[in-house]
């Protein structure tokens, strides 16, 4: 027997058996909190629940993708985004610093090639010591985690249904649906489905991608053909109109040419028309040209999709309970009687990539999640400040960025109103082995003293971006950005050193120490 | 001629080092092989994809195997005993836990060198 006290937390106990769980709930079987989804988001929530004595369960369940991938637990930012992305794009750019390393006086060989099958394998068992890291702070945390296909049977009431197939009814008084989005393939086109791999694939491909198009203009189209390329892979990237349309436009021009000067191939203005596999196993694919209406055709090892990522909430069952989603995205209307993620069911809330209108991004799932819990159990009413998040495109060149575009500073306040400070400039290490800094590029985009956007197109642009997004959520101003003293010798203090303005039409290119 | 003497007496080992060493398929095979166990059992917590554990492992059967069938030797894979290295409070690997008499008596976490695994394994004998 034992006994324990979490109230007054002292514990008298002689032996744990083996499935208790501390709960303060009236009943055994009440939940506190049952989280939909173990990803970014979900983990985060569930934990901060938990650490406020509360019974918290996280269903987590991976479908598998069009080509049968599946992978643990810790949702897309683990698996199949975030972390296996960043590992390749580093793996992609020890190519180039091999290569650079010459003129720095290192013993090389010309060609460097490099494995996939080593890289891969060594991702993969990064991201599986992710996921039962993932597992063991669940079980430190006291989440217990159930790895089954949940859904809503009424609002008090979750369903999961295991591998197994056993199924259980969790009763709750609070649900979170946290079960992100999937990487969305155009089925109406033939051969997409049954041939295109997405993101969902690549990175847990036994074979080598070889000759690769990527379909799609998004930032995973680019980060992807990005490193593939600097792997040493075919790589073209098919864009219908024009590349990252939901970044600025001056940026995304940049970091495209950026990679079409590496040698990523850009089909831009064409579409995919169809996908078929010839006798030796390759995939042809039949393009148009949207310029001239031409059709082409060209054979590739691999095929990957990146045109979008969609909800996947019909299993979820929302219809029944009133849950409202948007009818082209599926995702989750947040927002209900003043609360960002509360959905149109009182005790039901969305947080992470399945929010509708929020960003996708891993750090604003995780933040989401945590003052979620604090709101629910902790009594704050503190609520997630979805402004002036950064981010950073992780092309070979990287983009980071923070605030607005300058479209839309202009738009939202009159091109004669907003003054743009922009700087072309080389980081010190180009120089030795004279590689290509063209792309290499700042903007601060201002209202009077208020930076509303800062972009920079540079080697680490996400280290350099954020400190200063957490200067400008600290209120940073123009005036004092510009007087502050820069770090030497940084790409980082060019931010600090700009002076020039797009108005004055002068040369922006930074000369000189 | 030279006088070759063919008589040469060499001295063979032939006696396998015998020892236990086996997988754990699941719940009930721990509680047989493991708890049950008339001899002690080292049991080695280890993982596909981490890269100490495939050195520890070599170095582990090395060792228990030069005790005589004093102690045997169960590995776990956590990714298919999830359930019982949670059990026993596994969080890094390599974990190894030495039981007698179905209890947990010591344990190391990471990669040791043989003379710190070979003490352990002898405490744990006696």
């Amino acid at each position: 027997t034992m006994f324990v006290n979490k109230h007054s937390r002292t514990f008298i106990f002689k032996r744990l058996p083996r499935n208790y769980r501390q709960f303060t709930s009236s009943s055994t079987e009440d939940y506190d909190l049952v989280v939909i989804g173990g990803g970014s988001g979900g983990l985060a929530c569930a934990k901060a629940a938990s650490q406020l004595q509360k019974k918290v369960a996280v269903l987590d369940f991976v479908t598998p993708s069009t080509q049968g991938t599946t992978w643990g637990l810790g949702g897309t930012c683990v698996n199949v985004g975030c972390i296996p992305k960043k590992l390749m794009h580093h793996a992609s750019l020890l190519g180039d610093a091999i290569r650079d390393s010459k003129a720095y006086g290192w013993n090389v060989p010309d060609e460097v090639q490099s494995d996939w099958t080593t890289l891969s394998t060594a991702v993969q068992n990064h991201v599986k010591s992710l996921n039962w890291g993932h597992r063991v702070q669940l079980r430190d945390k006291n989440v217990e985690y159930i790895n089954g296909l949940g859904s809503f049977k009424d609002p008090h009431t979750v369903r999961v249904k295991e591998s197994n197939g056993t199924e259980r009814l969790l009763k709750t008084r609070n649900a979170v649906i946290a079960v992100g989005v999937r990487p969305y393939v155009p089925s109406q086109i033939p051969g997409a489905v049954e041939y295109g791999a997405t993101s969902d694939d690549l990175f847990w491909l036994k074979k080598t991608p070889g000759k690769t198009l990527l379909i799609g203009a998004s930032y995973i189209a680019l980060e992807c053909g990005g490193f593939l390329n600097g792997l040493g892979f075919d790589t073209s990237i098919m864009v219908r109109s024009r590349p990252l349309k939901q970044f600025d436009q001056q940026m995304a021009e940049l970091v495209a040419e950026s990679m079409e000067s590496k040698g990523t191939r850009f089909l831009r203005k064409c579409v995919p028309v169809s996908i078929e596999k010839d006798s030796r196993g390759r995939l042809v694919v039949k393009y148009e040209d949207l310029t001239n209406r031409q059709t082409k055709e060209e054979v590739f090892d691999t095929v990957m999709f990146a045109t979008g990522r969609h909800a996947v909430t019909n299993n979820l069952n929302l219809e029944a309970l009133g849950i409202e989603v948007d009818q082209t995205t599926q995702k989750v209307f947040g927002g209900h009687s003043d609360d960002h993620e509360r959905t149109s069911v009182a005790n039901i809330y969305a947080i992470g990539d399945i929010l509708h209108n929020r960003p996708e991004l891993t750090p604003v799932a995780i933040k989401a999640g945590q003052l979620l819990a604090d709101r629910l159990f902790g009594g704050s009413q503190v609520q997630m400040d979805y402004n002036m998040i950064p981010t950073t495109v992780f092309t070979p060149l990287e983009y980071g960025v923070v605030g607005i575009s300058e479209e839309k500073a202009v738009s939202c306040h009159g091109e004669e109103n907003i003054e743009v400070y922009h700087a072309f400039y080389t980081p010190l290490e180009f120089a030795v082995p004279r590689r290509d800094a063209s792309h290499c590029y700042i903007k601060a985009i201002c209202f009077g003293d208020r930076i509303l956007g800062l972009h920079l197109i540079g080697p680490n642009a996400g280290e350099v971006i954020q400190g200063f997004a957490v200067a400008l959520r600290c209120g940073a101003t123009w005036s004092g950005l510009s007087g502050s003293v820069g770090i030497h010798p940084t790409t980082a203090e060019e931010v600090v050193k700009l002076h020039i303005t797009k108005r004055s039409g002068a040369d922006p290119t930074v000369t000189g120490c | 001629a030279v006088n070759i003497n063919y008589n040469i007496q060499r001295h063979v080992a032939t006696a396998e080092k015998k020892f236990e060493c086996f997988n754990i398929q699941d719940a009930k095979d721990f509680q047989t092989r493991v708890i049950e166990s008339p001899v002690p059992v080292i049991v080695d917590f280890h993982a596909t994809w981490c890269g100490p554990c495939k050195l520890l492992g070599p170095r582990l059967e090395a060792i228990i195997s030069n005790k005589e069938g004093q102690v045997s030797l169960a590995k776990v894979d956590v990714d298919e005993n999830v359930e019982i290295a949670m059990e026993y409070l596994v969080e890094s690997l390599p974990t190894v836990i030495g039981f007698k008499n179905g209890r947990k008596i010591n344990k190391f976490i990471g990669l040791q060198e043989d003379d710190a695994i070979d003490s352990f394994v002898e405490k744990l004998i006696h």
